[in-house]
């Protein structure tokens, strides 16, 4: 079966070529996988990328500071209309006491000869406080020390002018300290603040729901809708830390004094509404939500979140860390966006207005919808990522780029499955035709066959040769893309010494397979010129094919791409050597490489036979 | 069973257009050599490569020491010393380098034979094979073929390219295995080497084997032939009366070709006494123009 002295031959006639050609095809590929790995190819991907995440990162800054924003303003103008309506009402159930009070007052007057009030006296007699009311107790206190306060009759030496005059100096003094209406506001504020401060917590149940239907007080979104709201608002400065622990300068009270005293004028509700309100909630509500913001996105949780949104990217925490948006840049840009944001919110706003006063819209609800889409696309505008500022093609384009693995394409699609291809296919064309035709060709193999060779044995052991070659050249290709491998530092490859051992198979797979078709044209004409030329261009349209095809593949950007050329890949058999298939990992690649083997197998044996049944001019 | 180490039993080999060898039956036997004769493409290589299993005939049947041809080709071929006609080496470098090679390939461990013949045929083997001239290869071929000492050797046109003196060398070498009792068929185009050397001699036209003849037929024909030119014209004339067979007349020259038995010499002699002849001789007759009558007369036979 195995002819030892016909394998010499084979070698010593084809060694050299195998020698030249593997030294080549090595030393080529240690070129491309070291120049090509010391960094200068992915730099601009690497910056593609760079500026994309940075940019998504930056769109998410800007969208979650505008939603705090909006949701902090939201917070402020529920909370003055809570804080007004509490008001009114606590005012107006403490002013009826106080009424009552005032009354009492007078009834004592009335009775008293001397027109002076016996508070004093009568001071068991002040009318009771509710008891569930603490501002009424409050005030029913400061009435009794004001009545306990009351200059007494006999303490005064009445006869003398002068001792009568100083007992109605002290009870004009006394009187005019009763306790005046004002402080019936100013006892309704406290109360009035802090059932405001548990409406807006119910408030924000109800936006969360909003949101997320199934939300509870412990979903993460309420915490994050009221912390919005009381940031901002910081009540009791409970809320200090978060100003604090950034060093930085915590906000004075929130105004509710001018709304009592417009309350107490009696313009509240013009003034609810009023720019200079608006102004206020609005200056409040930029930093408070940023602070709130920035120290929300800085958290772990968020940062995690952000890192498996960035995944496609193959950002790791490192790198994430490596751009560097902590507290202060964040709170910086939530800032400045929205800044931008109120800027061109007013302008639009006055836009539209114009336009409603000229009378461009039909009624009142057109306008509110203009002004609600208006907000929209603003918001839309303000927080959009450079990418969805590019028409879609463009930005997937980009996206590719940065999502490339350059190294990958040029090792595999371009070194293994092409250029790395060529050197060796011209040894396997050259080869097969010396092997078998060229010798039938020129009568050589006479002295073969002549000395009792089976013709089988011919075949069998110049297959053996040929495929033995073949495999030793990819061995040695491989041991030279993992010295190149470990020489090289690369970082944004998903390329692997196991990944290079599979692209080294494909590789032996296409010249197995081509090896296959070759040697069963050599076995099958008697002339080399055309089994070279059968064999041969066969192989070489594949290679060329396959060169076309690359750039019509999914590989190549779509910016480069050239989709009609994919359908060369049809037309090659080295597209059976799936390289995207082995990078990423998908077992596609398998089934191919089986069929390029079953292929050049089918190739060995049906050359065998044609060559054991042929006649053969010798 | 009969003695013949190589049989050919009405082996056809149709090439289309009238190309191939038709119908060809013969038998040589051990320790005889013989010549095949035939024109440029009229067979002969066809008939050796059918010998020797390189090709399957289209009918008829091949064998050599009584195996078929076709399907025990590297059986017989163990037996068979080779000499292409067309000669072309392995990519080996120099003839050395060949010659072992094709003593792995034979298993053969004792190259003194070889050494021998390569003395004999001065050949230098230590020359590149590619840059041999015609001669130096058919004797690398030559060496190659019988340095197995094989018991049939069979050469395809061996002298073809060669000095006559080299031819000499080489007729001599095979004339030396066929006195060792090795048999020997050898082709080729050229009759007098083939007179010379064989026993026998197959003649082959356009794939048809027309004649088998020996060469001692040849040389000892039954009937012989004479020119005769004589001085006077009325003894030319009184001859040509005198009822000898004349085959060619040439009055001018008073020339006459006569044919005559072997046995009648004797008559011819007595009727030329004292006859005034200006010359007289014998005509060879040759394998040369054995052939071409046996094409006249098969040519006329087959119209």
């Amino acid at each position: 079966m195995f002819s030892k002295p016909l394998f010499k031959q084979s070698i010593k006639a084809n060694g050299l070529m195998w020698a030249i050609v593997t030294a080549m095809v090595c030393f080529m590929l240690a070129c491309v996988m070291t120049i090509s790995g010391s960094g200068s190819i992915g730099q601009v991907a690497d910056g593609v990328t760079d500026t994309i995440v940075t940019n998504s990162i930056e769109a998410a800054i800007k969208d979650g500071s505008l939603t705090v924003y909006s949701y902090s303003q939201d917070g402020e103008t529920s909370f003055d209309s809570y804080f007004l309506d509490e008001f009114n009402k606590e005012k107006t159930s403490l002013g009826t006491y106080y009424a009552k009070i005032g009354t009492w007052v007078v009834t004592l007057k009335n009775s008293s000869s001397t027109g002076i009030p016996d508070c004093y006296g009568n001071k068991d007699s002040i009318p009771k406080p509710d008891e569930d009311s603490s501002t009424q107790k409050t005030l029913y206190s400061a009435f009794l020390s004001w009545c306990e306060s009351e200059p007494l009759a006999t303490s005064f030496d009445l006869t003398t002018p002068e001792g009568l005059k100083n007992y109605q100096d002290a009870i004009t003094s006394w009187s005019g300290k009763m306790p005046s209406s004002t402080l019936v506001a100013a006892l309704s504020a406290t109360p009035s603040y802090v059932a405001a401060i548990s409406s807006l917590k119910e408030h924000a149940l109800e936006e969360t729901k909003k949101v997320n239907a199934e939300a509870t007080e412990k979903s993460d979104e309420y915490s994050e809708i009221l912390g919005s709201y009381m940031v901002t608002i910081n009540p009791n400065n409970l809320f200090d830390a978060y100003y604090t622990d950034n060093s930085l300068k915590v906000p004075d009270s929130y105004d509710v004094t001018s709304l009592i005293q417009h309350d107490i004028v009696g313009d509240a509700a013009t003034y609810l509404v009023s720019s200079e309100r608006i102004d206020y909630r609005n200056e409040r509500a930029s930093g408070g939500s940023s602070v709130f913001f920035a120290s929300l996105f800085t958290s772990d949780a968020a940062k995690a979140k952000m890192i498996v949104a960035l995944n496609e990217y193959g950002v790791s925490e490192e790198k994430y860390d490596s751009f560097g948006y902590d507290f202060v840049t964040i709170n910086h840009l939530a800032n400045t966006t929205i800044a931008s944001y109120q800027a061109r919110y007013e302008y639009e706003m006055s836009v539209l207005k114009d336009d409603y006063e000229a009378g461009k819209y039909a009624d009142e609800a057109a306008y509110e919808k203009a002004i609600a889409e208006k907000k929209e696309n603003l918001r839309k505008d303000v927080s959009s990522s450079f990418l969805s500022s590019l028409p879609q093609e463009v930005s997937d384009a980009i996206k590719e780029v940065g999502q490339m693995d350059v190294y990958s394409l040029i090792v595999g699609s371009v070194y293994f499955k092409m250029a790395g291809l060529l050197l060796p296919i011209i040894y396997v064309i050259m080869t097969a035709n010396n092997l078998v035709s060229s010798q039938v060709d020129s009568g050589s193999m006479a002295y073969i066959l002549s000395t009792s060779t089976k013709r089988s044995t011919v075949t069998f052991t110049q297959a053996c040769y040929l495929i033995l070659s073949i495999l030793g050249l990819c061995l040695c290709t491989t041991i030279t893309s993992f010295i190149c491998f470990a020489s090289v530092h690369l970082t944004k490859t998903s390329l692997d010494y196991g990944k290079l051992a599979l692209m080294n198979l494909g590789s032996f797979g296409v010249l197995f397979a081509l090896g296959g078709l070759n040697f069963f044209t050599s076995c099958f004409f008697d002339r080399q010129k055309r089994s070279m030329s059968i064999g041969g261009g066969i192989s070489i349209f594949s290679l060329v094919a396959t060169m076309l095809g690359l750039f019509g593949s999914k590989e190549i950007p779509s910016i480069v791409r050239f989709s009609s050329l994919n359908y060369f890949n049809y037309a090659s058999i080295i597209s059976l050597f799936d390289v995207p298939s082995i990078v990423n990992g998908s077992s596609d690649y398998i089934w191919k490489l089986a069929i390029l083997f079953v292929l050049g197998l089918i190739g060995y044996v049906a050359g065998s036979i044609s060559f054991k049944k042929k006649d053969l001019p010798l | 069973m009969n003695d013949s180490v190589i049989e050919a039993m009405n082996i056809t080999k149709d090439y289309g257009e009238g190309k191939g060898v038709f119908n060809e039956t013969f038998s040589i036997k051990k320790g005889e050599m013989v010549g095949f004769l035939g024109t440029n493409g009229s067979g002969k290589t066809t008939t050796i490569r059918s010998l020797l299993g390189f090709i399957k005939p289209t009918s008829g049947h091949c064998f050599v020491e009584g195996k078929e041809s076709w399907e025990n080709s590297s059986l017989i071929l163990k037996d068979v010393g080779y000499v292409p006609g067309e000669i072309a080496f392995p990519d080996l470098g120099t003839g050395t380098a060949f010659f072992h090679s094709e003593a792995e390939f034979m298993g053969l461990k004792d190259l003194s034979f070889a050494d021998e013949l390569i003395k004999r045929l001065q050949l230098d083997p230590r020359a590149n094979l590619k840059r041999m001239s015609k001669g130096m290869k058919q004797k690398t071929a030559l060496v190659a073929a019988l340095m197995g000492e094989p018991s049939i050797i069979i050469l395809d046109e061996p002298t073809t390219g060669l000095d006559p003196l080299m031819r000499e060398a080489f007729v001599e070498i095979i004339e030396e295995e066929h006195k060792k009792g090795k048999t020997i068929f050898m082709s080729s185009h050229m009759f007098e080497e083939i007179e010379e050397t064989c026993d026998r001699a197959l003649l082959i036209s356009n794939g048809h084997l027309i004649d088998q003849v020996s060469i001692y037929d040849i040389h000892h024909p039954k009937i012989k032939e004479y020119k005769i030119e004589f001085k006077k014209k009325e003894e030319y004339l009184q001859f040509k009366n005198s009822g000898f067979k004349v085959k060619r007349d040439q009055e001018q020259y008073n020339q006459l070709t006569i044919e005559i038995e072997k046995e009648d010499v004797g008559r011819l002699l007595k009727a030329l006494d004292k006859k005034d002849l200006r010359f007289i001789s014998e005509i060879q007759y040759t394998l040369e123009k054995h052939f071409v009558e046996t094409l006249v007369n098969s040519q006329i036979g087959g119209k």
